[in-house]
């Protein structure tokens, strides 16, 4: 009797491990991946990056991309304040666009400036935003700087 | 019209060459068409040697695979079958699990570390491609160049960098015209695995127009900028343009 439930118990869990193996193999077959690095301080490429985004986004379906932008050097500018393009960002945040800034610029231009760089919301950081596309590439990302 | 000998040949494929001799058969392949072509025939019999190595890695590694992702398959079998019983004991007697425990967390670790493919792991690649003749552009690519090396270097990891600059960018390794000539020789001197590669079609096209171009001595010469970053995508460098 006992035996039997222990029987039953083992049979559900194998169900479930096979279930959940076989779909997350098939979200990872199916789920696009890129980043898209803006290096400049042109607010029209840095506009151009988002809308890249969002068209990606619409084109393919919010589920089936994910998509970070990493800003660094003059780039970062994008992220701060001050740039026009910048008021995109936390509502583009909301639609699952990973912003990533790049500490280490962010480090280098306080230093110089004497002033703390403050970030808009939606933007995380990371430690240096060249290693960031990397890592990002050996994760399978396709990359595309605009 | 002079041939080149094949030694020659052989050492401008490869990038060993050194300035003058590197600039004549430029020159000379800027003219003649038929050089062009032994050029790009040296270069495919050596890609086509060094891709029938990487085909016989490729292989070794694929028919050693099956048997270490079978006995991991046949470990993971094990260890779920050992952890059932276990949870069942558990359900029975939960007082005596404490040493059995430890023992299968251990066993679950031994376990994982065996199929972890670290070893089977190549360097980190990655190309740095400019072709801004912008020396304030070209001052960021080295400085995330530098800064890419010496993150590697800190946390002991292999990595191999390629700096190709093609059109405008080639200004950076022009004597002359660089304003980071003794950066690019720092850098060289201070790190063995950064390889800085001019476009060769670049470097044609100035000559033919007459231009006496000057390259820095840590510079080599690839047949194509362009042919250059597609090739090493293909074989996994990861690719940033400043």
């Amino acid at each position: 009797m006992k035996l039997k439930k222990y029987k039953n118990m083992l049979g559900q869990l194998l169900a479930l491990s096979i279930l959940m193996t076989g779909s997350s193999a098939f979200a990872a077959e199916d789920v696009r991946k890129l980043v898209i690095q803006v290096s400049t301080d042109d607010v029209r490429t840095q506009n151009i990056a988002m809308n890249n985004a969002v068209n990606l986004q619409k084109a393919l379906g919010q589920d089936n991309i994910i998509i970070e932008i990493v800003a660094y050097g003059p780039g970062l500018t994008m992220m701060t304040p001050k740039s026009p393009a910048s008021k995109r960002i936390p509502s583009l945040a909301m639609q699952d666009i990973i912003f990533s800034a790049c500490g280490n610029t962010k480090a280098k231009m306080e230093k110089k400036s004497g002033k703390k760089i403050t970030l808009v919301e939606g933007v995380q950081m990371v430690p240096a935003g060249v290693l960031r596309i990397m890592e990002l590439q050996e994760q399978g990302y396709s990359y595309i700087r605009p | 019209m002079k041939s080149i000998p094949n030694q020659q040949l052989d050492a401008f494929v490869d990038g060993q060459l050194d300035q003058n001799d590197r600039i004549e058969i430029l020159d000379a392949m800027g003219g003649s068409g038929e050089i062009r072509n032994q050029v790009a025939e040296t270069r495919r019999l050596k890609d086509l040697v060094r891709l029938a190595y990487q085909d016989q890695r490729a292989q070794s590694k694929r028919s050693s695979q099956p048997q270490t992702k079978y006995t991991s398959h046949a470990v993971a079998a094990v260890l779920g079958a050992l952890s059932m019983l276990f949870l069942i004991q558990l359900i029975n007697s939960p007082a005596e699990f404490g040493p059995t425990l430890k023992n299968m967390e251990m066993a679950g670790m031994e376990g994982d570390t065996e199929f972890t493919p670290a070893q089977l792991r190549m360097p980190e690649q990655v190309l740095f491609h400019l072709s801004s003749g912008d020396q304030q552009v070209g001052r960021e690519l080295l400085d995330q160049v530098e800064l890419v090396a010496s993150e590697y270097e800190k946390t002991g990891r292999d990595l191999r960098i390629i700096v190709v600059t093609n059109n405008e960018g080639l200004r950076l390794y022009q004597a002359g015209y660089s304003d980071h000539a003794d950066r690019i020789h720092e850098l060289y001197a201070r790190y063995d695995n950064i390889v800085f590669a001019a476009c060769g079609t670049t470097l044609g096209k100035r000559i033919m127009a007459g231009e006496k171009v000057e390259l820095l001595p840590e510079v080599i010469v690839v047949d194509s900028g362009v042919a250059e970053i597609t090739r090493r995508q293909q074989q996994g460098w990861k690719y940033i343009r400043i």
